[in-house]
């Protein structure tokens, strides 16, 4: 199958208070040298066979345009070989 | 009835707040809205108003707004707002406009991670001047007001920020949700006729509840076109 992962994290100046919630709580588990704790996305996306380079492509745009907003997250897309091979 | 104003109130799956907007509207403004849904390709062409209603569209999915921004009928409100015709988002309506780039900006998570139901002090000016304290109620957990830099300053130089809560920290950021420069209302379009706002006018306009939200409204209902 052909597979695209795309992964959205939060830009490095916004406040994530997911985050912030996650790592007091790992705190208390005892990790005690946390310096941040940043929660993002993870996107997986499969193709059918057919699918063409176009398509990767499209993929690629609803990445930054519609998967993620560009004011407050960064992303990136991981594409599988069969995919990257066409 | 009122001829001269024909309201449309776009619905998408999860507004909750469509019966609240058409109540006042039908009640102080003697109009009949149209509330249309979201899966529509056009608005019906006598409309002289748009309001996005709040709630919680698409469950939030994604990020607040994101889904509601791609619906069939958004490439219409862009029509109408473009051409400067008023365009009212209120709560996940604000969201809807900011994800659909009609206003700048976007709404985050509060800074606190919790959902805050709550009246709120504000200040109210359509027109940079003539400001008002007002009490709204809020009701949001994606009420955080960001934008980069150069867009805050635009905002407060072209006196877009038509509303914004009194209680902040020492960065100027509300203490209810972390918005920056307090945001809780700003305008923009072409001619200063998309509002976005995140409390809900529509909420507080019993006299024995509050009801500032009238304020609004009526400037909404009757024109804010002031140019800055």
């Amino acid at each position: 199958m052909k597979k695209a992962r795309v992964v959205v994290t939060v830009k490095k100046d916004v406040l994530d208070p997911a985050g912030v919630a996650v790592k007091n709580a790992l705190l208390r588990q005892g990790i005690k040298n946390l310096a941040e704790v940043r929660i993002g996305k993870v996107i997986d996306i499969t193709l059918s066979d057919y699918a063409s380079i176009d398509e990767r492509h499209l993929i690629e745009e609803a990445a930054r345009t519609v998967l993620s907003n560009p004011i407050m997250e960064d992303v990136y897309v991981e594409i599988s070989d069969e995919m990257r091979n066409e | 009835m009122n001829n001269n104003l024909q309201p449309a109130i776009i619905t998408f799956p999860g507004s909750n707040c469509e019966r609240d907007v058409d109540k006042i509207l039908r009640t102080r403004y003697h109009c009949a809205p149209y509330v249309v849904w979201h899966n529509n390709t056009a608005i019906p062409h006598d409309t002289t108003h748009v309001i996005l209603p709040g709630g919680f569209s698409f469950g939030d999915y994604l990020r607040a707004g994101a889904l509601a921004a791609l619906s069939p009928i958004m490439k219409a409100v862009h029509k109408f707002a473009l051409v400067g015709k008023p365009v009212l988002g209120i709560c996940n309506g604000f969201q809807i406009l900011c994800e659909a780039k009609l206003l700048p900006g976007m709404l985050l998570r509060n800074h606190h991670d919790r959902f805050v139901c709550s009246w709120q002090t504000m200040t109210w000016s359509s027109d940079g001047d003539n400001a008002r304290k007002i009490n709204l109620p809020i009701a949001h957990r994606d009420g955080r007001y960001f934008a980069d830099a150069k867009t805050l300053l635009e905002l407060k130089h072209r006196r877009q920020i038509i509303l914004s809560y009194d209680d902040r920290d020492e960065h100027g950021h509300a203490n209810v949700n972390g918005s920056m420069l307090g945001i809780a209302g700003i305008v923009g379009g072409p001619r200063r006729n998309i509002i976005g706002l995140m409390p809900h006018p529509e909420r507080a306009v019993d006299a024995p509840l509050g009801n500032s939200g009238i304020l609004i409204l009526d400037a909404f209902v009757h024109g804010v076109n002031h140019e800055a």
